[in-house]
């Protein structure tokens, strides 16, 4: 009991916290640019993620008598992939594609968006109670809910998913 | 002998669970779900210390590091098994039917999922194209009574995420 209560202890525990928070927010950052193909960031969070991850394993490594070293490497580890997502979301990089179904106010809410600079593509399809709209636009991600927000001045009951894209060639792009 | 192999047998198992934990802990991440990333986070750190410290305290017992290898091997299959019944999410299914487009539309409103259909051209003709959002648990069962009623039916899948709205099933 008595480890519990030595300052000493508590600073190694909050020390290897701290590093882990850093190697792991590092680390969900590099697995979410991966998924994106960004390689030069990746290269570079992998790099500082290891480097970090090495000086907080030795640390717990070399005294595991303490259970604070190893309650606050857990604890760090899992902060850290909170933060990383945190930090993520609001970077939110990359683009999406949103598809927007309205079944009467289609040509408005493309009308809108088009006016605000996106590019809006319709097409005439079919629901279960008669015509619909179905309207494909492309966006970035940081733009969603701005979109969203227009779309629901316009109709409030269109229906709305997004899907993450790639983008290939053409087309334009709201900067 | 025996005593090598419990050891590395409790290895072995302790890695499994640890990196089962490390990939929900990827797929948390990716659905953006960080309560649970963080459980999973945690639970997955505190089992690796224990393990890599008894791994490099004995780094000349080669079963041990066997153990440790198929461990981790192990745990990834059965984390992508877990997630895969779970099924946590949204799928678009986009399904080309050349032939039996309505009759497949109807079949799926039936029974209570929402369609939407496109009039489209394909190799031989007009085709209709539909597209369902649905959870992604439920995909399985509708690709069933998919193919029942149209054999040819052309069907893709992709996740997506919710915005707002519109009804499923």
């Amino acid at each position: 009991m008595e480890i519990l209560l030595s300052p000493q202890t508590w600073l190694s525990a909050g020390l290897i916290f701290s590093l882990r928070v850093t190697d792991m927010t590092l680390d969900t950052l590099r697995v979410l640019f991966v998924m994106r193909g960004r390689k030069a960031i990746a290269w570079i969070l992998g790099f500082f993620q290891a480097l970090v991850f090495v000086i907080a394993i030795t640390s717990v490594l070399r005294d595991l008598t303490n259970p604070l070293n190893i309650i606050g490497y857990a604890a760090g580890f899992a902060t850290g992939v909170v933060v990383g997502m945190t930090i993520e979301e609001r970077l939110a990089i990359g683009h999406v594609q949103m598809r927007i179904i309205s079944p009467r106010r289609g040509t408005g809410i493309a009308e809108k968006l088009r006016e605000e600079g996106y590019a809006v593509t319709e097409v005439p399809a079919r629901g279960k109670d008669g015509m619909v709209t179905m309207l494909n636009c492309s966006m970035l991600r940081k733009d969603i809910h701005k979109v969203q927000t227009m779309v629901n001045q316009v109709d409030q009951d269109a229906f709305i998913t997004s899907e993450e894209i790639r983008p290939v060639r053409r087309g334009f792009w709201r900067a | 002998m025996i005593q090598l192999l419990t050891s590395a047998g409790i290895i072995f198992f302790l890695r499994m669970t640890d990196i089962t934990f490390a990939t929900m802990r990827v797929f948390m991440v990716v659905r953006g779900k960080k309560v649970l990333a963080w459980f999973f986070g945690f639970l997955q750190a505190l089992i690796y210390v224990l393990v890599i410290s008894a791994i490099l305290a004995d780094l000349e017992n080669w079963t041990k590091i066997l153990g440790y290898a198929f461990g981790f091997a192990t745990g990834l299959v059965v984390g992508m098994t877990i997630e895969k019944r779970l099924a946590l999410g949204y799928t678009n299914l986009q399904i080309v039917c050349p032939q039996r487009g309505l009759e497949v539309a109807s079949a799926l409103r039936d029974e209570g999922y929402a369609v939407t259909e496109v009039a489209a051209q394909g190799k031989d003709g007009a085709v209709e194209i539909l597209h369902c959002s649905v959870l992604r648990k439920e995909e399985a069962k509708l690709f069933s009574s998919l193919l029942d009623i149209d054999p040819s039916a052309f069907i893709t899948a992709k996740n997506v995420y919710r915005v707002q709205h519109g009804f499923w099933h």
